[in-house]
């Protein structure tokens, strides 16, 4: 089974979307289905801020049996680390990913500050390229493992008032997510963390 | 409490006056705490202290608030932080109260 979870930043979509994947898992388990447990974070660390968030998220999937991929980018490549068919994986999230994939930094450098740096080597990838890269390396991926929860993130509600590439990156996700939530048996928003069913609904009461 | 929680001009008072039971004079709708919930948040308080003074404070009334989580994560950190801190104090009300309303287009979907 596949779920799509979508939810704007504090909404507490993580917090449910573990919930879920853990549910499976358990249920799995219960069945003797010999899997895994897989979280796949996509987000790129940079500096406090993101080691804070990386620590809160670690500490919510404290002791439930994660094993972690670390993918950024090439979404398709954790294909590699799984163990069973019959796996189980949450992807978080969408947002972080398409963004690795569209706007990369040719010379690694750690330090966000350093703009100049920053713009010098700063690519920016088509939204085409992106859009069939994403859905492509998220097809390959789903159809290895038995149940996939997937993080997105809604960032479709304020003005319409931004530059172009921003505005490409946008419109990236949102074909993105389009497509997942087609290939999803469920998607589900999550409002204050509060599961609104937007498809399907026989899993996520 | 009834938690009452949409965007901006998404009909949240409009639903309210139609469908909740509203009564102006006695005043039981408190319209928008994302003002004082901001002002919260300047004076460097948590998010669990602000949802326990605001839920204290408006614990037998219809509470109106903005969802503004759900756009472009802003370049400003301190705004950035403040829309998790408020997601993060909806999700608190949400828990506390005995309704909650999405509202979209006017119209209002119970959640809870």
């Amino acid at each position: 089974m596949i779920v799509l979870v979508i939810g704007g930043s504090g909404s507490g979509k993580s917090e449910y979307a573990e919930k879920i994947i853990c549910s499976m898992y358990e249920y799995s388990k219960r069945k003797d289905i010999q899997n895994s447990l897989f979280y796949i974070a996509t987000m790129k660390v940079y500096g406090e801020e993101g080691q804070a968030k990386v620590e809160r998220h670690r500490n919510l999937r404290r002791g439930k049996g994660f094993e972690t991929i670390e993918q950024e980018t090439n979404v398709e490549n954790s294909v590699a680390h799984l163990h069973y068919k019959s796996d189980c994986i949450l992807v978080e999230c969408m947002s972080n990913l398409v963004a690795n994939e569209m706007f990369t930094v040719s010379d690694e450098c750690d330090d966000i500050n350093d703009s100049s740096e920053q713009d010098n080597n700063f690519r920016v990838i088509s939204e085409d390229e992106v859009v069939a890269k994403v859905t492509r390396g998220m097809e390959k991926l789903l159809s290895s493992v038995q149940n996939a929860v997937i993080v997105t993130n809604n960032i479709f509600e304020d003005t319409q008032d931004y530059d172009e590439v921003t505005a490409a990156y946008i419109s990236a996700l949102g074909r993105i997510n389009f497509h997942l939530a087609k290939i999803s048996d469920e998607v589900v928003e999550v409002v204050a963390g509060i599961p609104v069913v937007i498809k399907g609904g026989t899993l996520c009461q | 409490m009834i938690l009452v929680i949409g965007g901006h001009s998404s009909g949240k008072m409009d639903f309210v006056k139609e469908y909740l039971n509203y009564n102006f004079e006695k005043d039981n709708v408190i319209n928008d705490i994302n003002v004082l919930a901001e002002e919260m948040f300047e004076s460097g308080m948590d998010y669990e202290t602000a949802a326990n003074n605001i839920y204290a404070r408006c614990r037998v009334k219809i509470v109106l608030t903005d969802e503004i989580g759900n756009g472009i994560v802003p370049m400003d950190a301190s705004k950035r932080d403040f829309r998790e801190w408020m997601g993060r104090l909806q999700i608190i009300l949400a828990k506390k109260s005995d309704e909650v309303y999405r509202v979209i287009c006017g119209m209002g979907q119970k959640i809870k």
